[in-house]
């Protein structure tokens, strides 16, 4: 049966803004279920304790992280804090260069159908990375100038296949550039509909007023000025940059 | 008629209205008999800037009239950045 919680974390009019501690009623709320071994049980305790939605990261408080750290390896890391964007690029860099077929002399090489695989393969290893569930990679002849989109409503990555049939450096650039891009668009939606894990709040601010406040400003509708200039776009855009650099770089 | 009534009498959201409506009332000068054509008589008339025109755009970026149009108002306005930009295409 479960206990009274009283006490446990719950934002207050009078907490907001203030840094909340967790109180001893939370945490044996929490370790209850660590001798369960299950990670839903605790992810839903933890969530139930720190309250607002989407849910943050469960080892985002630092009272709450050393109160699981018994059995934090166990828990996959879609429910954890992301690595800072700078551990996320270096890690996403590294990860990349272990992919067979991705350097551009191999890329040359690949049928059309291999190099969507490794596109696919770029996006698993950034989305483990990056702490968010990856997505499917679908191909579809678009219009030039059109790279790619994130559907948030599918939760899947479409690639415009004019690119990934070209053999030129500059397109094979693109289509690497186009992968992380997207990639980005989908760690921002999980940031704002799923769970917070980025580890910058600043972040989460200008996505959340972006998608909220004003509204995603697709160029369909609003024209190139207002979609280039948003911070969810400028966002996507510097990380496939640092990105796309430190892999060719290396 | 507002402009916002309008945009929402040719199928835009509220909230786009809302926004388009702000931008669209801040056209260059060269662009505003075009705009009104639109907006009154639903004519889409083409012009061109820095080497785009409103329906290349719209066509290529299956873009709304008014998207196209004030993606040519930013390359009158600001044509290096714009182009810089419209040259890197969408994401």
């Amino acid at each position: 049966m479960l206990e009274d919680i009283e006490g446990v974390i719950r934002p207050t009019e009078q907490d907001e803004g203030a840094k909340t501690r967790l109180s001893d009623t939370g945490k044996r709320y929490i370790e209850e279920v660590i001798p369960l071994h299950n990670e839903q049980t605790l992810v839903d305790r933890v969530d139930e304790v720190q309250g607002g939605f989407p849910p943050k990261a469960i080892d985002s408080d630092k009272d709450i992280a050393e109160t699981i750290k018994p059995v934090i390896e166990e828990v996959n890391p879609i429910y954890l804090e992301a690595p800072t964007d700078t551990v996320q690029i270096e890690q996403a860099a590294e990860a990349m260069e272990k992919i067979e077929g991705l350097s551009f002399d191999e890329w040359k090489e690949l049928s059309f159908e291999e190099r969507v695989a490794i596109l696919q393969l770029v996006e698993g290893v950034i989305a483990e990375i990056a702490h968010r569930p990856s997505c499917v990679v679908n191909v579809k002849r678009m219009d030039e100038g059109n790279y790619g989109y994130f559907d948030p409503d599918k939760g899947d990555i479409t690639l415009n296949s004019r690119y990934i049939k070209s053999d030129s450096f500059e397109d094979y650039k693109e289509c690497v550039d186009t992968i992380v891009h997207e990639g980005r668009h989908a760690y921002q939606h999980y940031n704002l509909t799923q769970r917070e894990v980025h580890p910058r709040e600043g972040d989460l601010t200008n996505w959340k007023s972006n998608e909220f406040k004003y509204g995603y400003q697709a160029a369909q509708v609003y024209g190139f000025k207002a979609y280039w200039l948003q911070p969810q776009e400028c966002d996507a855009r510097a990380f496939a940059e640092d990105l796309l650099k430190k892999y060719l770089e290396d | 008629m507002k402009m916002k009534e309008i945009l929402i009498t040719k199928g835009f959201t509220s909230k786009q209205a809302e926004n388009l409506s702000h931008e669209l009332s801040l056209v260059d000068a060269r662009l505003e008999p075009v705009l009104d054509m639109w907006l009154q008589d639903g004519i889409e008339t083409d012009y061109s800037a820095e080497g785009y025109t409103i329906m290349g755009l719209k066509q290529q970026y299956s873009m709304t009239y008014p998207a196209a149009l004030l993606s040519i108002d930013w390359l009158l306005k600001e044509p290096e950045i714009a182009k810089e930009c419209i040259n890197k295409g969408l994401r």
